[in-house]
């Protein structure tokens, strides 16, 4: 009865006139920042976090979830008619989806990805409904050395799974924790590299950090490209995919949503992880492996399941533990503090109208993003067409206008500028952003939790150890910290990408 | 690449040191009451260690392999436009409170219209009004962003 008590809460949140229409605004915008390359949703939903402040905390997040798993369906219409990834996530898509319709099949592949997608992300929402309580109430066990060490987790699966060197990615991880440091010790009070700057007494902010990484980075890389994007021109058309088509697609739509769910659950893991072991197990299980990246349909359903079914899971560490698992998950964490909750265990008993509201909105939001997806493929055609030399002033533009709104400061386009500059510069020398944001995010929680465990063990990191949770977390860092010095599993370290778009 | 990778690490050594000895302004504390100073001398030494993992590295695969030469540069052909890129993103920054959101805007996509990825004139003013408004429209009416005014405020 209480399980239903709080469905019914859920529904009565979602279902106001006002959060209606803010999911529905999420998952447009979602859908069009997923369209678009060049733009993702962490970039999205920071540059509309500032407008999120004159709604409810409860409309604030319902709209910029949508935002989050709209980008997932999104990013497929473009993989299929561009072959251009509309975002990260999407990058597999292209391989089987593009030459699907090459071959004439672009509406089959279309209607493939957004069912996928709608099946994966129920289902998903139904997983994190039926895991987050019990899960939540589970979290109210953990003390500091178990947080510390689920965060030394997090960031380590992040850098173990990130293309590249796991060194580099390692470095980037502690630069984003030292980030975290600048501005005011919560403890001492002691002003740390402020550089005499009153703007860097609270730190430095996140949000700009992000749209200058992720987002004017981007532009400035595809400055030096000149773009050539070749649309299908064919008619589209039979949305619906045959019979022969569910036949073959049903079990990979079902292993991409456990996959995915699972996958999005982990610290360091998301939907573009998802997406490509999803693939990856396709094309091991399948009778004909060699023919993917011809245009099999298993290849565009299961990855599109995988990815929006992680979308669901993603929000699991998040909503119950109050940490998240990738970049867009540690954005919706800086938004919820903005709007005075405190995510973590407690926040299904202090805010059951939030928790339930958003969970409740993802079911509504998946339904949404189904007609979005099909009806108005015409539209996102059309987008396509706009020519990058008008999107990425725009894109400059909206990127400006939200590191402005943050606070009115024009310190904080100062450090989104710069971080821009070291964004462009790192994804030059292959460099990745993800873990620098992460730990930039989960810095100070992972410094005051650090700081309270060494009290409690008088000084001695043993306390890691002697306790089973964070002793389980800590090994598993540590295996995965020294997977790649033993030569012969070195070559079998997965190199995927993970959430490095914004 | 083993260049790149050298010159980054080597780029990334100093910025760990500078961390390091700006770590030493602060109180280290003890094990069981860490300072300020903890985290980001730990961080400090991390990277240090990990940008001579990534030089070593480099120089490994240098000796690993025939010597050759390194393919390219990271500088692009099209660094003119990069530049001015940030320049008018900078400009914009330093700019915006005194000239308003509406006049910087303007300026700004008129730059970036004909400047960094040319068009003719009347396309570029057109697009660049026609940005300016929408986004005018949309962040202080409908949005509610409290965006500068600038010294037209004071003037009129």
């Amino acid at each position: 009865m209480d399980f239903l008590h709080s469905l019914g809460l859920g529904f009565q949140v979602c279902l106001q006139p006002a959060n209606l229409f803010l999911a529905f605004t999420g998952c447009l915008i979602g859908t069009l920042v997923g369209v678009l390359p060049g733009l993702g949703p962490a970039a999205a939903i920071s540059l509309l976090l500032p407008s999120s402040f004159h709604i409810t905390p409860a409309g604030a997040l319902i709209m910029l979830a949508g935002i989050y798993y709209g980008a997932m369906y999104g990013g497929s219409t473009t993989s299929i008619l561009v072959n251009i990834p509309g975002e990260a996530a999407s990058v597999v898509t292209c391989l089987d989806g593009y030459e699907m319709a090459r071959q004439g099949r672009a509406g089959p592949a279309l209607g493939m990805a957004a069912f996928a997608s709608f099946i994966a992300g129920t289902a998903s929402v139904v997983g994190l409904m039926l895991l987050a309580p019990p899960l939540a109430d589970m979290a109210l066990k953990f003390g500091p050395p178990e947080y510390t060490t689920l965060m030394i987790l997090g960031l380590t699966v992040l850098t173990f799974l990130v293309k590249g060197s796991m060194a580099k990615a390692l470095m980037m991880a502690a630069f984003g924790m030292f980030l975290s440091t600048v501005g005011l010790d919560a403890v001492s009070g002691v002003a740390r590299f402020s550089l005499n700057r009153v703007e860097l007494m609270d730190g430095i902010g996140m949000v700009p950090v992000v749209m200058g990484l992720f987002g004017i980075s981007e532009v400035l890389l595809n400055l030096e490209k000149t773009f050539g994007r070749e649309i299908l021109r064919e008619k589209i058309k039979d949305y619906l995919p045959t019979k022969e088509d569910w036949r073959k697609s049903h079990k990979p739509i079902l292993r991409g949503s456990l996959l995915g769910f699972f996958l999005g659950i982990l610290p360091g893991g998301g939907a573009i992880l998802a997406s490509f072991v999803s693939y990856a197990v396709e094309k091991r299980v399948s009778r004909y492996p060699e023919k993917f990246g011809t245009g099999v349909i298993e290849g565009v359903a299961g990855p599109e399941a995988a990815n929006n079914s992680a979308t669901g899971g993603a929000f699991i560490p998040l909503l119950t533990l109050g940490i998240p698992s990738n970049v867009v998950m540690a954005i919706l964490l800086g938004a919820m503090m903005i709007h005075g909750l405190q995510p973590g265990p407690n926040l299904v008993h202090e805010h059951p109208d939030v928790f339930w509201g958003v969970i409740i909105s993802m079911y509504i939001g998946n339904g949404m993003l189904l007609i979005l997806n099909l009806p108005l493929i015409g539209l996102w055609v059309q987008v396509l067409k706009v020519p990058y030399r008008l999107l990425f002033p725009l894109i400059l533009l909206f990127c400006l206008i939200g590191a402005y709104s943050l606070s009115s400061a024009t310190f904080d386009i100062l450090i989104m500028v710069i971080f821009g500059i070291i964004g462009y510069l790192m994804k030059k020398t292959n460099y990745e952003g993800a873990p620098l944001v992460l730990a930039l995010v989960l810095g100070n929680l992972f410094e005051n939790a650090l700081r309270q465990s060494l009290i409690l063990s008088d000084g001695s990191f043993l306390i890691f150890f002697n306790r089973p949770i964070a002793a389980i977390f800590l090994w598993i860092a540590i295996a995965l910290l020294l997977f790649p010095l033993l030569p012969w599993l070195k070559k079998r370290r997965p190199a995927v990408g993970v959430e490095t778009q914004g | 690449m083993n260049r790149v990778d050298k010159v980054s690490s080597f780029a990334w050594l100093m910025a760990s040191m500078a961390i390091i000895a700006g770590s030493s302004a602060y109180s280290l504390g003890t094990l069981s009451r860490p300072g300020p100073a903890f985290l980001p001398l730990g961080c400090g030494i991390i990277m240090a260690v990990l940008s001579l993992v990534v030089f070593g590295q480099a120089v490994l695969r240098d000796k690993g392999k025939a010597t050759k030469n390194e393919e390219g540069s990271l500088l692009t052909a099209r660094w003119p436009r990069l530049v001015a890129a940030l320049a008018i993103l900078f400009a914009y920054a330093f700019l915006l409170e005194f000239f308003g959101f509406a006049m910087m805007t303007l300026v700004f996509m008129l730059f970036v219209l004909k400047v960094v990825d040319p068009a003719d004139w009347w396309t570029a003013i057109l697009e660049a009004v026609l940005a300016a408004g929408v986004s005018y429209f949309l962040f202080e009416f409908w949005l509610k962003v409290p965006l500068p005014k600038g010294i037209w405020l004071d003037l009129f």
